[in-house]
């Protein structure tokens, strides 16, 4: 008997019933906010190494808070991704071997390099500060700054590059369609690190000076990840509805949209020539946002993904380019 | 030291390579037994899903999954045709494709899976450790990992071994033995395609004029995952059975997804140091 | 047709699959669209209970187009045969024969008979059931016959004019088959046959389960003898049998109108009082039936031995004579009306696998004690705490015991399969715990009743006190716990036959002697266990240059792979064709030969004249092919054997939402309906029940579910009991898939799961659509997973010559919406 022309039966795009083509990803809530915490752990301690090489003494003296915020944040980072493991107790065979090819190795590897060089730069500053006194502090000393520096951007950059990239390493068409996951979650990295870094800044009572050269730096990153954002939006396109039009709009919009970027340039713009403490007020409103919003952002993209490997369609189309 | 770390860490030397083994799935003998979906169950001793009817034709398994390695798909299909009505019940089997560009292995952090000396891919359960990255990586839906807390081999991978543990004693995969009809073929990979091309062939002949074959190295499947080493002849379009027309292999565009990376990072270096290095 | 193959008969269905591949035509005839269907070239729907019909219609087909075999029909087929003039046949008669008494419902079928001298000579033979397998009265010399087929009488003249009327448009009319697709049925059937060709015919219980089930056969075997198909290979009529050793258990058998290797069955009723007498009315003149005192004789030696003697007429009268019909549907019957008292149930779940199994639960309650073997606690062994009635376990009077059995893989034994091969299996692991082989529990429970009877001198206990009772090994086998099983090695061997006096195994039936001086357990399975260590069934040998493989297993009779194969050559002994080269004449060694076994007297010329005198195959031609029957030819007309009619007539079955549209009689006059108040049938075309069920299975679950639905990997895949409906029957209820329904008949009601699909489809007829409810009758109230029951609908009934019910056509209504 001649097939041709069959009817197309089963749901979705004339696919198998309406089974989905991709599998359903297993993590959960620790994998987007390991990615989270990660990303502002890189962003801090990559504006606290900026502003420690390019910045004035006031600045490099209110950014190196940053190395604590990045050592902080970096503390529950390792324990998240294990506990999201199937077999937590086999979490060192990430490390069995070196395969930058699987983001997820490549991931683990910066993270467990990262972590102590934080660390170490954390407490050489605490050192310098004679906050760390005693043989730690003498041994914090030691510590050779400037490579713990330069080493500490690059695999802090890798740290917050990797996340979005992992993502879209799947077939998971929300995460994979557009090819700028990776540069999205860069972006919101650095934007909730160096928010971070003006949170504790503003905090300890920055200059006005450094706490608005700090407000640029963050406005720069929200600015790009809205320009990045924008662009993931649109190369997604249909396939990005779980997040624009499904159960995650309003966190989508309102959180990684609205409190992550729009909202804290806004409020950075209007704290613009301001001083003193409502100049501190508005800085940390702005930095809260940009913070949370980053969280948002990650949290709604993880949830859109698992909506989005049931679709059918989008699997379709992924695979028909 | 190194002796040691690879002790510890159970790394081996990969055994020398043999000729490659797969499947040829030919659905046009299928008669949708079932036999291999169980033949599988049974020989890896993997539990039970549930026990609900999907209304979908007499599939009540639905997909591939940690814990069915094989799976049997019905297509119901029919139209009119004068007073009567013409009809087919598309039966397939489907299962790992064993891929030439395993998504699923170059995702794989831990060096779980792996491939072996048979051409096949395969998880080390001893290995992984269940980062489940392998899942969404997959462009079938194939591998996935067992809950947690489950009963069985919990929070691992899994899929199709292609019956690892029988090869190595030359015997025949489970499910291809218990197929009746043959429309599971095991054998030689490059010998299966000759004998695929050829049914091909004979089924156009016939008259079959969507029958194709998927995941030869010559078909557009193979652009990015490269040549199947489980293919299939298919009497309809792969989206009817739910495969893609060109599955992803991941890799292919991860260059450009970490230059985007790097791109937005290094921007915010270099602003960094304007902001900073700029102060008034 | 009447067989799903594909779902039921998976693996043997490799074959058909193969034949497709190498240019066979597979066309499946099926109310249903099922898997068997979708791998056909051909599918062809049919209204349930219409395949007399269809099948007629392929014999006119066959007539009109005079596509029959010729020299094939001449030669090998009762064709030319004269039948009494006072034959009256169905088609001038309102669908009834000559003989029929509307009292007793059954018929006198003496007018059925051969013209000519046998019609003088009134013995009559077919009182006895032998399913088929024995002939007429002998003819004298033989049937008055007319070579040039012009008689009116003949044979091939009655056939002609009794299916005149099966034309396409009334295949049309009965069974809803669009005349194309019939019409393409019968071109490549009769493109398909012939010198060069031959076609097969599978059927099974979708034929066998109506009313007329042996009727249906029949008509197959009409074709395919018309066709020239019978003996020879690629041909013939297939029984797909159903569970594992169903065939051996109709062999050896388990059926109580018939003792082992179809020898009827002692029966007081048909006067059987002196085992003389017993043989002389059973034992058929012509043909190899006249052979059966041999057979008898030598199996009443087997079972009493020594005690077995001439004067007291090894032991004939130890054997209990037939009242009436005891079959499972009347034991049933008589069970629900307190008239049994004990049940020992083996391998067998009546409460939910036979008809009316609600009736058949409520018939263990009458019961004093019930023993159930099995290898689970099946519905029949939980009903009196699990029925879905809810009866209390305290108000159930029935003992129960239920011991465990042992799985095919714990013990040793044979099957016989679809094909007669026997194959004998080795015991892989001891069973566990308690649970023992069947062969245990008989031959214990029969050591110990011999014990328990011992000494006494009541006539009715010597049978069991004589029987031979000696199969537990010489030596228990050391490798396993179980000490005391017996050997089925020891049983086959008395099964095979041996000579008394030197208690040697003999090599095959033709041995067997009626004077006592041999025993044979089964006369057709002689030739099994020829020598000590030669266990036949054993054979795994294959022999690459003979694809009849002579040397896999044991074909009965005398390893035989195909009946009546001298067919398959022609009158003169050479083969009908090179291609289909089987059994053929070598003059030059004065012998039949071939690939199989010739199932034909080895060294009778093709020449040779029938004797007019003696008895026995002598009184056939070298060219009568068909050994068994009386005159040695196929019939196309069956002169006796029958309890329904000489020639297949269609009818309704018994629940019928249309009118027969060929004879005034509406269904089988002789069915038995069990009219009786918790049996109501609903008449033809009741507005209450509008739809026609059907029962059947599918490959995921096996029959009553007891061996498949503890098993979680066939459950899941099969897991809720369900009815599949057509989307037009749907929409007219407004049922969507996996809504609950719930579907009823006058006996009953259950509730199922909506499987709505395009391979239910509605039967056009008369300008309306008739429906089609299906059901699957694999779930009950044990198991993993559980499900109503379809039987709980079924009607108790009988065809009249195998005492099987009808499940496969009947009527239902359904609503949507649970029972509540
Ligand atoms: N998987 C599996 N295999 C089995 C079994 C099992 O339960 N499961 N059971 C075994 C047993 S015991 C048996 S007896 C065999 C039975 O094997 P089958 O006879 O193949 O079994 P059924 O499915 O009962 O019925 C066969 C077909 O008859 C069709 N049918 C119904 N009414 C009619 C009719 O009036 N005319 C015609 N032509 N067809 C009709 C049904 O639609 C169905 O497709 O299978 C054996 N094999
Ligand atoms: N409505 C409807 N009813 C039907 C049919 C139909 O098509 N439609 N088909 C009919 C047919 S063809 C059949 S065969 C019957 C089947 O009906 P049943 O024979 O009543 O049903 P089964 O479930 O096959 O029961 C077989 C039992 O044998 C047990 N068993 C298996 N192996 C062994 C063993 O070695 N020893 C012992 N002691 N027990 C063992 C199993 O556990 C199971 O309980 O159903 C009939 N009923
Ligand atoms: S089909 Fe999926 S699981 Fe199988 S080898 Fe390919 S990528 Fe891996
Ligand atoms: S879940 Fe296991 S097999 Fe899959 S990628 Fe992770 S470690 Fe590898
Ligand atoms: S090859 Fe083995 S593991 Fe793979 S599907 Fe077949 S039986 Fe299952
Ligand atoms: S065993 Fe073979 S015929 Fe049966 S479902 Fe599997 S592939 Fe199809
Ligand atoms: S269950 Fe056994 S008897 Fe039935 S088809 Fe399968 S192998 Fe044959
Ligand atoms: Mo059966």
């Amino acid at each position: 008997m001649d097939a041709a022309n069959f009817p197309r039966q089963g749901g979705g795009d004339g696919g198998y019933y309406n089974y989905p083509v991709v599998r359903r990803p297993v993590w959960t809530w620790e994998v987007p906010a390991y990615f989270w915490l990660g990303g502002m752990a890189a962003g801090a301690y990559v504006t606290a190494a900026l502003a420690q090489n390019f910045g004035s003494a006031d600045d490099r003296r209110v950014a190196a808070g940053g190395y604590y915020v990045a050592a902080a944040a970096l503390v529950p980072c390792a324990p998240l991704l294990i506990a999201d493991l199937g077999r937590p107790d086999r979490f060192y065979h990430m490390l069995r071997i070196f395969k930058p090819l699987s983001p997820m190795n490549l991931g683990a590897w910066t993270l467990t390099a990262l972590t102590p060089i934080a660390f170490a730069r954390a407490a050489s500053h605490a050192a310098s500060t004679g906050l760390l006194r005693g043989p730690l502090g003498t041994l914090a000393r030691l510590v050779p700054t400037r490579l713990a520096e330069l080493a500490g951007v690059v695999l802090g950059l890798t740290l917050a590059g990797y996340s979005g990239v992992l993502l879209a390493a799947t077939n998971i068409p929300l995460w994979a369609k557009s090819k700028l996951l990776g540069g999205l979650f860069m972006a919101s990295g650095l934007a909730s690190g160096s928010a971070a870094v003006t949170l504790q800044a503003a905090w300890r009572g920055a200059p006005d000076g450094s706490l608005h050269r700090l407000a640029m730096v963050e406005s720069a990153a929200s600015a790009g990840e809205m320009a990045i954002l924008t662009g993931y939006l649109l190369q997604s396109g249909k396939t990005a509805r779980p997040l624009t039009s499904g159960r995650l709009r309003a966190p989508f919009w309102l959180g990684a949209v609205g409190a992550g970027t729009l909202l804290p340039l806004l409020v950075h713009r209007m704290a613009g020539r301001r001083q003193g403490r409502p100049l501190r007020i508005l800085s940390s409103a702005a930095a809260l946002c940009t913070i949370a919003g980053s969280l948002a952002l990650r949290w709604t993209i993880f949830e859109a993904g698992k909506v989005s490997s049931e679709d059918q369609a989008a699997s379709f189309e992924l695979s028909s380019e | 030291m190194i002796d040691g770390y690879k002790r510890l860490m159970n790394i081996e030397k990969p055994p020398t390579p043999k000729t490659a083994k797969g499947f040829f799935t030919d659905t046009s003998l299928c008669i949708g037994c079932k036999a291999c979906e169980v033949a599988c169950k049974q020989w890896n001793q993997l539990p039970a899903d549930g026990f609900a009817m999907t209304g979908n034709s007499y599939d009540n398994t639905g997909t591939l999954g940690a814990t069915t390695w094989r799976h049997v798909q019905f297509i119901e299909q029919a139209k009119a045709n004068g007073q009567g009505q013409e009809q087919r019940w598309l039966m397939m089997s489907d299962v790992c494709k064993h891929c030439a560009n395993a998504a699923c292995l170059e995702a794989c952090p831990t060096g779980a899976l792996v491939r072996t000396e048979y051409g096949t891919v395969y998880v080390q359960q001893d290995i992984c450790n269940g980062c489940g990255f392998c899942v969404p990586a997959c462009p079938f839906g194939v591998i996935d990992r067992t809950p947690k807390h489950g009963h069985f081999e919990a929070g691992t991978a899994h899929k199709c071994t292609l019956c690892y543990d029988r090869l190595k004693d030359d015997m025949t995969p489970a499910c291809a033995k218990s197929c009746p009809t043959a429309s599971i073929q095991f054998g030689d990979v490059e010998e299966l395609r000759t004998r695929a091309r050829r049914r091909l062939g004979e089924l156009q002949a016939r008259g079959e004029s969507k029958a194709r074959l998927y995941g030869m190295p010559e078909g557009r499947e193979a652009e990015e995952v490269g040549p199947l080493h489980a293919f299939f002849l298919l009497l309809d379009e792969p989206e009817r059975y739910n495969l893609p027309a060109v599955p992803r292999l991941p890799r292919k565009t991860m260059a450009q997804r970490y230059g985007w990376s790097a791109a937005v990072g290094v921007g915010f270096a270099l602003v960094g140091a304007l902001v900073f290095g700029g102060r008034r | 047709m009447g067989s799903n193959m594909a779902e039921n008969h998976p693996v043997g269905f490799r074959w058909p699959m193969k034949a497709k591949e190498r240019g066979a035509t597979l066309i499946h005839v099926d109310p249903r669209f099922s898997r068997t269907s979708a791998v056909a070239d051909l599918y062809v729907p049919i209204r349930p209970g219409s395949d007399i019909a269809f099948l007629g219609g392929l014999i006119n087909y066959v007539l009109t187009h005079d596509k029959w075999f010729k020299e094939y029909v001449l030669a090998y087929t009762n064709a030319s045969a004269l039948v009494r003039d006072d034959y009256v046949d169905a088609e001038d008669n309102g669908g009834l024969f000559s003989g029929y008494d509307p009292k007793s419902s059954s018929y006198d079928n003496a007018s059925w008979a051969y013209a000519g001298p046998a019609q003088e000579a009134k013995e009559d033979a077919s009182a006895h059931s032998g399913h088929g397998m024995e002939g007429t009265s002998p003819a004298k010399h033989g049937p008055a016959r007319d070579e040039t087929l012009q008689h009116p009488r003949s044979v091939f003249q009655i056939l002609k004019r009794h299916y005149a009327r099966y034309t396409p448009e009334m295949v049309e009319r009965v069974c809803s088959t669009p005349p194309s697709l019939f019409l393409q049925v019968a071109e490549v059937l009769t493109r398909n046959s012939g010198r060069e060709r031959t076609s097969a015919i599978c059927y099974a219980v979708g034929w066998t389960q109506q009313s007329y089930g042996a009727q249906i056969i029949r008509a197959a075997g009409i074709l395919q003898l018309l066709l020239g198909n019978i003996g020879r290979p690629g041909g013939g009529i297939m029984a797909l049998r159903g569970h594992a050793s169903i065939q051996g258990s109709t062999d050896v058998p388990t059926l109580f109108d018939l003792l082992p290797g179809y020898l009827p069955h002692p029966a007081a009723f048909k006067g059987d009082d002196t085992l003389e007498r017993y043989m002389r009315e059973s034992a058929v003149r012509g043909g190899y039936w006249s052979n059966l005192p041999k057979f008898m004789v030598s199996l009443l030696k087997a079972w009493y031995g020594d005690a077995a003697t001439s004067e007291n007429e090894f032991g004939y009268q130890w054997i209990p004579k037939l009242t009436g019909d005891h079959s499972h549907v009347s034991t049933s019957a008589a069970m629900a009306d307190g008239k049994v008292k004990g049940f020992v149930v083996f391998g067998q779940n009546p409460a939910n696998g036979s008809p009316h199994s609600g009736l058949q639960r409520r018939a263990l309650t009458q019961l004093d004690w019930m023993v159930a073997i099995d290898l689970y606690e099946t519905e029949t062994a939980a009903f009196w705490y699990a029925a879905p009635e809810g009866w209390k376990p305290a108000d159930i009077k029935t003992e129960v015991f239920l011991l465990p059995t042992a799985g095919p893989p714990e013990k040793e034994g044979t099957f016989t399969n679809t094909q007669r091969l026997l194959q004998f299996h080795d015991k892989a692991v001891d069973p566990p715990g308690d649970a023992r082989s069947d062969l245990w529990y008989v031959y214990h429970l029969g050591r110990r009743l011999k014990d328990l009877y011992r000494g006494s001198t009541n006539p009715r206990d010597q049978g069991l006190l004589n029987l031979t009772w000696d199969y537990l090994p010489e030596r228990p086998d050391p490798e396993w716990r179980i000490k005391d099983e017996p050997s089925d090695e020891r049983v086959l061997m008395e099964v095979n036959g041996y000579t008394v006096a030197e208690r040697k195994q003999v090599p095959d039936f033709e041995q067997l002697k009626a004077d006592g001086s041999t025993a044979c357990g089964v006369w057709i399975y002689s030739g099994v266990f020829p020598g000590p260590a030669k266990n036949m069934a054993r054979r795994r040998s294959r022999t690459p240059d003979n694809d009849v493989e002579p040397e896999w297993g044991f074909a009965w009779p005398g390893n035989r792979r195909i009946l009546y194969n001298r067919a398959s050559a022609d009158p003169a002994g050479r083969p009908w064709s090179e291609r289909k080269k089987y059994v053929w004449w070598d003059a030059a060694a004065g012998k039949w030969t071939g690939k199989d076994i010739p199932d034909f007297p080895v060294k009778k010329a093709p020449g040779t004249p029938a004797k007019q005198r003696g008895s026995g195959i002598d009184l056939h031609s070298g060219s009568d092919p068909f050994t068994l029957k009386a005159d040695g030819r196929g019939w196309l007309f069956a002169p006796s054997g029958l309890k329904d009619g000489p020639l297949p007539t269609h009818y309704e079955p018994l629940e019928s939402p249309v009118l027969n549209a060929l004879y005034e009689r509406q269904d089988s006059p002789v069915a038995k309906r069990f009219s009786r108040k918790d049996n109501a049938i609903s008449p033809p075309g009741d507005p209450r029940y509008p739809y026609i069920v059907t029962t059947y299975r599918v490959t995921e679950q096996y029959t009553s579910g007891v061996m498949s639905r503890w098993n979680g990997w066939l459950s899941e895949l099969m897991p809720e009991m369900f009815a599949e409906i057509s989307p037009e029957l749907a929409a007219e209820k407004g049922i969507a898939n996996l809504d609950w329904i719930t579907v009823s008949t006058p006996r009953n009601q259950i509730e199922c799961k909506a499987l709505v699909t395009r391979r239910i489809r509605p039967f056009p007829h008369n300008g309306k659509l008739i429906h089609e409810v299906g059901l699957p009758y694999h779930w009950g109230y044990k198991g993993l997973v559980k499900g109503a029951m379809a039987n709980d609908l079924i009607a108790l009934s009988e065809e009249p010559n195998v005492y099987i019910q009808e499940d496969k056509a009947l009527t239902c209504n359904i609503r949507k919406g649970r029972l509540r």
